[in-house]
């Protein structure tokens, strides 16, 4: 008996490890339901706004010629008469992944919910696989927030597929305010369309509600240990050649004064070869080229094979040879310690990873120490950074076919793109998180300060979505307060932005169709792997640059690179041809 | 009178196996059959088996909006591009290359392992080095590698003991030659206490009386290891060996991914670490199945060959 009892609670307690792994996931599978009792609600709601737009069926109704998101605010089908619940699937940054458990309790969007009569059900359950398997079932959430570019065959291929909804006729007449500033800023306007004009979402701006020009901000870019500089009575270098006689002098001088001349790492090359392309990349596009397609006036050239990145692996293995940079960029990840440990003196990194968390280390250590930012170079021809040609990544909010009212959701969303609504994304709460001191949204100080319970970004994130890929207008106020306080952080996007207002080197945000993006993918594949791998020896020397180089370029149009530059081609063509 | 010497013959009854005595066998054990084999069996069943359908995306231009059974039907284009890739050959090579080399000196090494430690007279110290040595099992890989980055560098810990030799220093991990050496003494650091664990258990199976047997016959130490310690868990050794055989393929990638760079592409680049980046450029999925059950046929092939083989040579084998 005894024997028995033992065994099954044996049984028993396997059986209950067993099951402790399912745990439960409910993304708003209750707010279906409510949905359904409302569409005689939003049945009465398109009437209205089909009579008092009556006129002009066919085209897109546009919004009035008065119309003024400066003084507009929310829309006047807010606050509906009868609740309703919408879905959303967006990525928690990780600061308000920290303090709580969904976007429900940002105060922003709690006062959102009561003004609309709107509820959220948020889900953040934003993984590749979920992604995938969201896509998969059919059940599409109403709004989605995803990087749409990255996905496989673009939007076009979503559209196309039934996923989400082409929202061409339906942003000028819902979303006026975001219409707006597309209006006012063609190049954003090009870049957020498909090749046939089709818009599809809407996506976070930095903007400036003066000129209602969208801002962009620079994050990455070089920086340099000003006091070594200031040590050895030289400029801040602005050109390739001084930037090697800078590096030259890091060298051979006891820089940190530990009396080891040796120990300093002039250039240190962070993050490994995975961040190479920001690290050292970068610097590619002083010498007027990348290695990967780039823009030569208006032509498309593959930059590895032309002399300009030739010279820029000469520069390189020059930099190599002489042990100007860490001899083991490509493998060790975790070199940018050198630069906190007061062993490096320049590199290219990010803004707030790198130069502003470096810079406030570096001075806890010892006072002297300074870690600014520094300007773009001029290459040796004379060649500059030149301005980005439109932007079109990031993760774009679009609305899912299986949205029950997505002029509802246009709306709501659209708010955030009013000057009201934009105050209350980037600020929070007036009044509460930040006061109109003289007609400047200024932060209060508890909600811009650390306390015990959380640190900064976190304080904030509790008031404003401005932080994250939410779709808004963020005020570039927000920047001048919080990031642009002192001198060097003010310096820092003056440094990198361009150097001329000539468009530079990057590709244009052109689309390729589903096709063209799966052959171009399948011979990219080869190159880039040869690209990097060449790249690497022959900076390392192992490959020899006036030998090796004919024969490296010989290989590349091997391997059909003038195929895939003729589907570059073509995507430019059509996206030239637009409108 | 013959006594002894004369074996009693059972005449066994060679029972067939038929479905009433398959039943007979469920009723009278059904508990058992109820609690332990059906969980693991539908276990197999919906996780491994039913998924299996899966498979036909290698054959498909899977698109992930039109679903398994709409995407259009391309027969072997995945293959043959996998195939005509200019960067094929070197990845089979690269891949067997590593395999192959993992195997030949990662094999024996917890074999020899076992048979010295076991020679050592002292319980407690045998046991001691035993657990000292299987704990490099449980270090996590991202970890090892970690160490193995650092230990590389220019004034890193591998470094120092060349230059003590007199090499001078360089970054082994940025080298084509020093990369091999690296990953197989590590794996084998890594695993060959583990390993030896199964091979200690054998050797504890090997009869005793044989050892004395040989004893009595004048063999020292080492012919006692070598004519019956060896054979007596050869089973054990041979069914390893076709294991790791069907593993051949499929090199560990995790380790390779941490340890590679673009500069030794050259001789760390494998199928599986080609098909990842591939992968990052567009959401593959076709691609990369086909590749894989690329790799899955072939290591099913070797391991029927090297099961048959072994069935040959001598009379152990999987099945």
């Amino acid at each position: 008996m005894k024997k028995r009892i033992v065994s099954v609670l044996l049984c028993a307690t396997l059986l209950c490890g067993l099951s402790t792994g399912c745990g439960n996931q409910d993304p708003g599978q209750d707010g279906t339901d409510s949905t359904q009792e409302q569409t005689k609600e939003s049945g009465s709601q398109e009437a209205d706004s089909g009579e008092s737009a009556g006129e002009g069926e066919d085209a897109a109704k546009l919004p009035p010629e008065d119309f003024d998101p400066r003084t507009a605010g929310l829309s006047d089908i807010f606050p509906l008469e009868e609740p309703i619940t919408l879905t959303y699937l967006i990525r928690q940054n990780d600061a308000m992944a920290a303090t709580m458990e969904t976007y429900a309790d940002v105060e922003f969007l709690k006062r959102m919910e009561e003004l609309t009569n709107v509820h959220i059900e948020w889900n953040h359950n934003t993984s590749d696989e979920a992604f995938a398997l969201m896509i998969s079932s059919k059940e599409y959430p109403d709004l989605i927030n995803w990087p749409l570019m990255n996905v496989a065959g673009g939007p076009g291929a979503l559209i196309e597929d039934g996923v989400i909804m082409d929202l061409t006729e339906l942003i000028p007449q819902y979303a006026p305010n975001y219409y707006a500033w597309l209006q006012n800023n063609p190049e954003q306007d090009m870049a957020s369309r498909l090749d046939d004009g089709t818009l599809f979402s809407m996506g976070c701006h930095l903007g400036n509600w003066e000129t209602m020009k969208i801002e962009k901000t620079y994050i990455l870019g070089p920086q340099i240990r000003q006091d070594w500089l200031d040590n050895l009575n030289l400029k801040m270098p602005t050109t390739t050649d001084e930037l090697y006689d800078v590096l030259v002098a890091f060298k051979e001088n006891d820089c940190n004064g530990n009396g080891d001349p040796d120990d300093e790492i002039p250039y240190v090359i962070a993050g490994g070869d995975k961040r190479l392309a920001e690290t050292m990349y970068s610097l590619a596009e002083c010498f007027g080229t990348t290695n990967d397609f780039c823009m030569n006036g208006d032509e498309i050239v593959f930059g590895p094979i032309t002399d300009n990145y030739k010279e820029f692996l000469t520069y390189m293995n020059r930099l190599y040879t002489e042990g100007l940079i860490n001899s083991d960029f490509a493998v060790n990840e975790d070199s940018f310690n050198l630069i906190l440990q007061d062993q490096g003196g320049f590199t290219i990194d990010a803004m707030n990873s790198g130069v502003v968390a470096a810079h406030d280390l570096l001075k806890s250590q010892d006072e002297t120490y300074n870690y600014v930012s520094g300007p773009w170079l001029t290459g040796p021809d004379g060649q500059q950074v030149g301005r980005r040609r439109g932007d079109s990544g990031g993760r774009m909010t679009a609305i899912s076919t299986t949205c029950k009212y997505p002029e509802i959701a246009l709306a709501w969303l659209d708010y955030a793109y009013s000057y009201a609504g934009s105050q209350n994304a980037t600020f929070g709460i007036e009044g509460e998180s930040y006061d109109v001191v003289d007609g400047y949204p200024t932060i209060k100080e508890e909600v811009k300060t650390a306390n015990e319970a959380w640190n900064v970004e976190e304080n904030l994130c509790r008031w404003m979505v401005g932080s994250i890929n939410y779709p808004c207008i963020r005020d570039i106020r927000f920047y001048e307060q919080m990031n642009l306080v002192e001198d060097y952080q003010k310096d820092i996007q003056k440094n990198w932005g361009p150097q001329t207002e000539e468009l530079g080197i990057t590709m244009a945000p052109a689309m390729m169709t589903a096709e063209e993006s799966s052959d171009y993918s399948d011979i990219m594949a080869d190159i880039k792997t040869y690209v990097n791998e060449s790249s690497l020896k022959f900076i390392t020397g192992q490959l020899n640059l006036e030998g090796d180089w004919d024969s490296y370029v010989a290989n590349i149009e091997k391997m059909n690179i003038g195929k895939a530059k003729e589907l570059r081609d073509a995507a430019l063509a059509r996206f030239n041809n637009r409108k | 009178m013959k006594t002894g010497n004369r074996v009693k013959r059972v005449k066994e009854k060679k029972q067939k196996i038929t479905l009433s005595l398959i039943w007979k066998d469920l009723k009278r054990y059904k508990w058992l059959y109820l609690c332990f084999a059906l969980p693991v069996v539908l276990w197999y069943a919906i996780f491994h088996y039913i998924p299996l359908y899966g498979i036909q995306i290698a054959f498909r231009d899977y698109k992930l909006t039109k679903g398994i059974w709409g995407s259009p039907f391309v027969g072997f284009e995945n293959f043959l591009k996998f195939f005509q890739s200019i960067y094929f050959g070197r990845l089979i090579q690269n891949t067997l290359k590593i395999s192959l080399l993992s195997l030949v000196i990662g094999f024996p090494v917890p074999i020899i392992f076992a048979l010295l430690l076991n020679e050592v007279r002292n319980k407690p110290f045998q046991r001691t080095i035993q657990t000292i040595t299987y704990l490099p099992h449980f270090i996590s890989t991202v970890v090892i590698c970690g160490l193995l980055v650092n230990f590389s560098a220019k004034d890193g810990l591998f470094n120092i003991i060349m230059e003590f030799f007199g090499h001078q220093r360089s970054d082994l991990l940025m080298s084509n030659a020093a990369f091999l050496p690296i990953y197989l003494a590590s794996n084998v650091w890594t695993s060959f206490g583990w390993d030896s664990i199964i091979y200690f258990s054998a050797l504890a199976g090997v009869d005793q009386e044989q050892y004395e047997a040989a004893y009595v016959d004048g063999a020292g130490r080492f012919k006692r290891m070598l004519h019956i310690t060896l054979p007596g868990i050869m089973p054990v050794i041979v069914i390893q060996l076709i294991l790791k055989i069907g593993g051949l393929m499929s090199v560990g990638s995790e380790k390779i991914l941490l340890l590679y760079s673009p500069i030794t592409y050259e001789t760390a680049d494998v199928i599986s670490t080609f098909v990842y980046r591939k992968g990052m450029l567009d959401y593959d999925y076709s691609y990369s199945t086909a590749v894989e059950l690329f790799n899955s046929v072939i290591n099913i092939a070797l391991l029927v060959m090297a099961n048959k083989l072994s069935r040959k040579v001598n009379e152990t084998s999987l099945w």
